[in-house]
């Protein structure tokens, strides 16, 4: 299998909740395989957490990181063992500092020495010299800090030039959604044609759009389910789902398609049973590769809703 | 209810190595994946729902169902998983800024104080190597980190994946020694 190579940004996003779902699930599988990819992710959080502990973090990255990272008690924890480990370490720079600052110290002892012959019988002299010193370590002095500012500087564009590369990414990232929303919405004008003329044809295959079917058996509301993985071809147009129904007494049902995140993707109301089986056709277009949860309920002769199943499937788009 | 025997446990370590210390290592290393996962996910409880995932694997191998790539399998259950939880009612996480704002109490600086406090013990009882390393690697930042950690891996002679690796377990084993000092500090 051929490896795929992540950014840190990408490994950033996931961590964040912001992969689309299809990259998502492609990065979890490979990095469940490979125990390097694992260990970079960790690295990409233990970064990203310290670079929060520390304040690294420009405000509008530690807004996403607030809202969407610490959102579980294990997490937060993570964050506090992070900040008593940025606390520790800073500690032992600043020792380790200090100790640097007292050897050169030492050093700066040896200037009265050094200047103590030259306080003699020719102050005009001296003082020459003494100036001299003083323009020379003025010199040094602004070189240092010509040299700091051009580091600082440096750095300011880098950032500026990170945040102007992560717009142009987002507003990339835009344009591809709203293609894809029109493509989806197109081929679903297309498909809804099609049904309508299959529906005016008499039978004739070769007019029937092509089709995949996912079967549910029946089985109670609460227990284990499983899930069911659906490889639906490029040429595919309808997705067929059909759940098999244990006799309820439910006249009509009502079923809604969305992702784990609770986006709903499709909804059919007033839909009724052929039999002890309810069929949905829809538009393979809707459903990308990704993990999905079909609910359906139904409403008794008393006009209540009743919840009768949950389904989760898959959908891998080869 | 289907309950994990000794027996479905031994086969279920027999599929991950042949070899009983081997099989630990990888059920180990497994556990770690399936944790972080969940974490990464954003579901609460995840060492629980690591632990859920391999009975439910234990589980199927007990019914001797075919499981070709274990690991890919028990990712796949872990992800069905995952979205049983997601509809359930604790699916709602809450970020932090609507829980109850929280003032600096005494006892969030003293936890704090404390949590400190164990790191400070549990680096000290790191070998002097491991020390210095995790002290070395986690310095600086941005660019320099990245040129830092690099130059740190050729004059330790290994690549920066070993090194990465190394570091990691470092930190691991502290973050448990910090929880373990931290619990115990607080009874």
């Amino acid at each position: 299998m051929k490896k795929i190579r992540y950014s840190e940004e990408r490994l950033r996003l996931y961590l964040l909740g912001e992969l689309p779902a299809p990259e998502q699930a492609a990065l979890e599988t490979e990095y469940f395989a490979d125990r390097e990819l694992y260990d970079q992710l960790c690295e990409a959080e233990h970064d990203l957490i310290d670079d929060f502990v520390r304040g690294r973090m420009p405000a509008a990255d530690q807004e996403r990181f607030e809202r969407h990272y610490l959102t579980t008690p294990e997490r937060r924890q993570q964050v506090e063992f992070a900040r008593a480990m940025g606390r520790s370490l800073a500690q032992t720079e600043s020792a380790e500092m200090k100790t640097q600052g007292r050897a050169s110290s030492a050093l700066t002892d040896w200037w009265p020495r050094l200047l103590a012959p030259w306080r003699s019988p020719q102050p005009a002299l001296g003082f020459s010299l003494v100036l001299a010193v003083i323009l020379a370590l003025g010199g040094a002095w602004l070189l240092i800090n010509t040299l700091r500012l051009r580091r600082e500087l440096a750095a300011v564009q880098s950032s500026g030039s990170t945040l102007r590369q992560r717009e142009q990414e987002l507003e990339r990232q835009i344009a591809s959604q709203r293609e894809q929303r029109d493509q989806l919405t197109t081929e679903l004008e297309r498909v809804r044609n099609q049904l309508r003329i299959a529906g005016e044809k008499q039978t004739d295959p070769s007019s029937i759009p092509a089709v995949v079917t996912l079967l549910f058996p029946a089985r109670p509301v609460r227990g284990e389910s499983e899930q069911k993985t659906l490889r639906v071809p490029p040429t595919a147009e309808i997705v067929q789902i059909q759940l098999e129904l244990k006799s309820d007494g439910l006249t009509n049902y009502q079923a809604i398609v969305e992702t784990p995140e609770g986006k709903s993707i499709w909804t059919r109301r007033q839909v009724r049973a052929r039999g002890a089986t309810v069929i949905l056709n829809i538009p393979a277009g809707l459903l990308p590769t990704g993990d999905y949860i079909l609910t359906l309920s139904g409403l008794s002769a008393a006009g209540e809703v009743v919840d009768v199943s949950n389904s989760y499937f898959r959908v891998n788009k080869r | 209810m289907w309950v994990l025997t000794e027996t479905a446990f031994a086969k279920f370590l027999a599929r991950l190595d042949a070899d009983p210390e081997c099989a630990g290592e990888k059920y180990e290393e497994l556990r770690s994946m399936l944790i972080k996962f969940f974490r990464w996910r954003g579901a609460s409880s995840p060492e629980e729902r690591a632990d859920e995932t391999f009975n439910r694997v234990a589980k199927k191998i007990d019914e001797n169902v075919e499981v070709h790539d274990l690991v890919n399998y028990c990712y796949g259950v872990a992800r069905l998983l995952l979205l049983e939880t997601f509809k359930g009612p604790e699916s709602r996480l809450e970020p932090l800024d609507v829980l109850p704002q929280l003032i600096a109490t005494t006892d969030e600086t003293a936890e704090r104080e404390r949590q400190f406090a164990c790191f400070e013990e549990c680096l000290h009882r790191l070998p002097p190597e491991n020390r210095e390393l995790i002290v070395q690697y986690y310095r600086e930042e941005r660019q320099a980190k990245i040129d830092h950690r690099r130059s740190l891996a050729e004059r330790l002679g290994i690549p920066l994946n070993a090194l990465r690796s190394r570091t990691m377990r470092i930190r691991d084993k502290l973050e448990e020694c910090v929880d373990r000092c931290r619990r115990k500090s607080s009874l």
